[in-house]
């Protein structure tokens, strides 16, 4: 903790000195300068290599920050998130970052806002100038995290570990190799420090990364206060930046969860039982001299959940894994709220104004994600799941006995598997139960594979897992063990190395009503895989 | 250029919202392109033509008559403006402090149903239904009923004597019959998932409305003297926007039950669901992949319908006749049209469209051909209203 609160320092007084850097040496700056824009035939990557060679800024850091910024795409932000200046460009520089951009590369800062070469050359200025300003080694690709982190403008410490580590470093290590624009794929590290201990799943879905956030008051009693309606947003930015914003207490804005650019990752930031400030926050608290803070009024977020996606809405494309992702949570957060899976109940931002003429946006591919989302909540769109009938309530007295499979179409209604698009499905080892399998490698981010079993009851039960072993499995394999409130009740690690085709004992929980979750996390051991094929719940005797 | 397709168009993209201009430009290029129906035009470029300029190229007569109204977005503002069909007369009949959006005519086409949003005491996010009318000193606006948080899809009852519409005021989303007498807003439905889009049949004896209670959206029929309610739909999938017929036999809606969402017909009871297009129902073609029907609007003999033909990258107004489920105006840019409203001599339609680089207002004649630019606005002009002219006063 100590290393993580020097190097907090550090950036700080890195932002600081850059700004005032910029101000006091803007006298000698060279006057704007045309600089040769993209013809016919010319590609990003070679805009990127001559802005690389201007500045001496690694063209393949600068690409991999464009791309976990944009993906590339030149993007021209909305002001999604209150108060924080709209991105522009391949490289999403925002508010004052265009003039100080343009002002030490010498370029027209209009053009810097518009123009995909102008625009990269004033960022790789900019990272350039953080360069000279923490003397960093120039030519160790590693060396420049702190750039990376102090360009970025996020503030929270855990933030930029995310956005250093998974979203710039996490591109050089696996590449890009698109139409005009490749990074090769890099080993490289980031000379930046990482967290030492897995962070908490969210208390709502267990899949996500717990980050909360003071933004938030109390629903209203009554209907009006029960989430009706699950909120599409997008971040007009990267993820990082985005949950970090969202949890500054400065920015009096937020959302329940925020979906990272590949479905990887989703950081929830507010109880589902808490109302997020996500729509239309037209209380300036500041405006009324600091008063009520907390009272933002707008009736919208009182019955609704919020979900950011990392992203723009003029991009032209969502990645699978981020629909995927998103679809699997909105499955998750309807079946625990009782909200339908449907156009009326899951809609984009624009749909709350009175009446609006952007919804749906023109990218985000509405038929298959809700689709989807009724897949995962095992009724398929042309199967719509039959209303509850009820004369027929669960009777809590029959003994409970769950197996929820990897296979969702085999779980019942108790049952459900929740896993992000980075799993990947195999039946390529033997012992499987069912139908086969997930597995996903070791590493230090946070992907639960998620059983869940609802109880109408509380119990007492013994949680078992099947796997099918392999040599190539995980020594200490962590299965995480959640009561229906989101107590984590236990941490169990096992060897799937061994004991391949059987059930295998976890412990024994006292589970309470709702949906209790059994989570497989991949924090762990690197260098292994860890497998999610089935869990069972069975009533203790 | 080497660059991929999406990455061209998120370019693109910026070019437009920085250089309006030079989008329009390229715009028209792409019409330029695109063949001419024959004899007839599919669009006109007239970027940078004075709207009274296009309007002298026809003699009055053909222009429509009456007033439209619509949205007009300017700065922060959002409020809503008259224009004559032959684009004289521009008049802005809201103002601050809020944002005005304009509402469905009155039956008589001679009053506006507006939504005004606003902040209540600079906290709250409030909406406010409001009646305009013209007066002896200009066009009036009276509240209706009380402000709520969500107030959306207003319908006339035809006698003129009530809305009804979706409103929060008494939990989620539930439709309210608000009487013009002043009396407080009745509660018609109590769906705890809520119903939205509220359409009264022209004769006023009952309401189609869609709710989810059943599993998925499906649109039901409530009479209003008897409140007895009636499932119309039974697709897997969703149905929603209903939109009944002028002689309230039949009502036109959108569903999902093979697919992307399709303009279908049904009779009011809900039975002899089909297509609208019939045999012309769209698929994916060199035009782009169909993605979805929307925004569908009867005629006023109830003879066509106008829609919205949502592709990959374009939107398109298409007409389409009941009888036979052609569409009278095949051809297609590269554009998004929306929010189609037809005169009430049927003669002409408005819609807005990007076609020109702004957004802006185009009328067509019936058969959605000959589309001519109405407006050139500052920023984006859409959501229009066709109402009848004036009489001398407001009086019934």
């Amino acid at each position: 903790m100590l290393e993580h609160a020097r190097f907090a320092s550090i950036f700080t007084l890195a932002l600081l000195t850059a700004a005032g850097c910029s101000a006091g040496n803007q006298g000698e700056l060279p006057q704007p300068v045309s600089v040769e824009t993209m013809t016919e035939g010319d590609s990003l990557d070679a805009l990127f290599d001559r802005a690389s060679v201007a500045q001496d800024v690694p063209a393949e850091l600068l690409k991999a920050v464009a791309w976990a910024e944009t993906h590339a795409q030149m993007v021209a932000g909305g002001e999604e998130l209150e108060g924080l200046a709209p991105a522009f460009g391949l490289m999403a520089l925002r508010g004052d970052q265009i003039e100080q951009g343009a002002a030490l590369a010498g370029l027209d800062p209009v053009a810097v806002q518009s123009e995909a070469e102008p625009n990269v050359r004033a960022a790789a200025a900019l990272m350039s100038d953080f360069a000279d300003t923490l003397a960093i080694d120039r030519a160790s690709l590693g060396a420049w995290a702190p750039v990376v982190a102090a360009q970025s403008g996020i503030e929270s410490f855990a933030a930029q570990v995310g956005w250093v580590w998974d979203d710039v470093y996490g591109t050089l290590h696996q590449g890009v190799e698109i139409e005009g624009f490749h990074i090769d794929p890099n080993d490289v590290l980031p000379t930046f420090p990482l967290f030492d201990s897995p962070p908490t799943p969210g208390p709502d879905y267990a899949g996500s990364v717990w980050r909360p956030s003071p933004n938030y008051s109390s629903r209203p009693s009554g209907n009006s206060g029960t989430p009706h309606m699950v909120v599409i947003h997008t971040c007009e930015g990267s993820y990082s930046g985005c949950w970090d914003w969202l949890t500054r207490s400065a920015s009096q804005v937020s959302a329940h969860y925020v979906v990272n650019s590949t479905g990887s990752e989703i950081s929830q930031l507010v109880r589902e039982s808490k109302k997020a400030w996500h729509v239309a926050a037209t209380y300036h608290c500041s405006l009324n001299g600091g008063q009520e803070c907390g009272l933002d009024g707008v009736a919208s977020n009182n019955f609704t959940i919020g979900i950011e996606h990392a992203g723009y809405e003029s991009q032209s494309s969502w990645s699978a894994g981020v629909i995927d992702a998103s679809a699997a949570l909105v499955c998750n957060i309807t079946h625990d709220q009782g909200i339908p899976i449907d156009s009326y109940h899951v809609v984009a931002h624009g749909k709350l104004q009175p009446y609006n003429r952007t919804d749906p946006g023109p990218n985000w591919p509405w038929a298959d994600y809700l689709a989807k989302a009724n897949a995962d909540c095992g009724a398929a769109p042309d199967d719509p799941p039959a209303p509850p009938d009820p004369n027929d309530p669960p009777n809590p007295d029959s003994p409970v006995s769950i197996i929820i499979d990897s296979n969702q179409a085999a779980n019942g209604a108790s049952a459900q598997i929740l896993v992000s698009a980075k799993w990947t499905a195999s039946t390529n080892v033997a012992g499987y139960y069912n139908t086969g399998y997930y597995w996903r490698s070791t590493g230090p981010t946070t992907d639960l594979a998620q059983f869940k079993a609802y109880l109408a009851a509380p119990k007492s039960v013994i949680v078992e897992a099947w796997w099918p072993a392999a040599s190539d499995r995980s020594p200490d394999a962590p299965f995480i063990i959640f009561d229906a409130q989101g107590n984590q009740l236990d941490t169990v690690l096992v060897d799937q190395r061994q004991n391949g085709g059987q059930w295998v004992q976890l412990g024994t929980y006292n589970f309470t009503a709702g949906w209790n979750v059994v989570a497989l996390s991949r924090w762990t051991t690197p260098g292994h895989v860890v497998v999610a094929d089935a869990v069972r719940v069975r009533e203790t005797s | 250029m080497t660059l991929p397709r999406g990455r061209r168009r998120a370019i693109f993209a910026v070019g437009a919202a920085c250089a309006a201009a030079g989008a329009g430009a390229l715009l028209a290029g792409w019409w330029l392109r695109s063949p001419p129906s024959p004899g007839r035009t599919l669009a006109h470029g007239t970027s940078s033509a004075a709207a009274s300029g296009v309007a002298a190229a026809r003699p009055a007569s053909e222009l429509g008559t009456g007033l439209i109204a619509f949205e007009s977005e300017r700065g922060a503002e959002r409020e809503i403006y008259l224009v004559r069909p032959d684009g004289s007369g521009l008049e802005r009949i809201t103002s601050p402090p809020g944002q005005s959006y304009p509402g469905p005519p009155s039956p008589d086409r001679r009053r506006l149903l507006a939504v005004s949003a606003e902040e209540d005491a600079g906290r709250a996010h409030q909406e406010r239904l409001a009646l305009l009318e013209p007066g002896p000193a200009g066009w009036t606006s009276r509240p209706l009923g009380d402000p709520s948080g969500r107030l959306r899809n207003p319908a006339w009852l035809p006698d003129r004597s009530g809305v009804v519409l979706e409103s929060d005021a008494s939990g989620f989303v539930a439709i309210e019959l608000l009487r013009l007498d002043g009396r407080p807003a009745e509660r018609l439905t109590t769906e705890p998932s809520g119903s939205f889009e509220p359409a009264v049949r022209p004769d006023g004896g009952a309401i189609a409305f869609v709710s989810s209670a059943d599993g998925n959206p499906e649109i039901y029929r409530l009479e209003l003297g008897t409140r007895q309610l009636s499932r119309l739909t039974w697709s897997p999938g969703e149905d929603g926007s209903p939109v009944w017929a002028p002689d309230g036999a039949q009502l036109a809606y959108l569903s999902q039950r093979h697919g992307a969402f399709r303009a279908y017909l049904m009779g009011a009871d809900g039975s002899h669901p089909r297509p609208l297009l019939g045999a012309h129902d769209p698929t994916d073609g060199p035009e782009g992949r169909f993605l979805a029907h929307a925004e569908l609007a009867f005629s006023p003999d109830g003879s066509r319908v106008a829609l919205v033909e949502q592709r990959e990258g374009r939107a398109v107004v298409q007409i389409v006749r009941v009888a036979d489920g052609e569409v009278l105006n095949a051809g297609a840019g590269r554009w998004h049209d929306q929010t189609p409203s037809w005169s009430p001599d049927g003669r002409h339609l408005v819609f807005a469209s990007d076609r020109n680089g702004n957004l802006d207002l185009f009328v067509a004649e019936a058969d959605g051909l000959d589309p001519r630019q109405l407006t050139h606005c500052p920023g984006a002009c859409w959501l229009p209203r066709w109402l009848e002219a004036l009489p001398a006063t407001s009086a019934d």
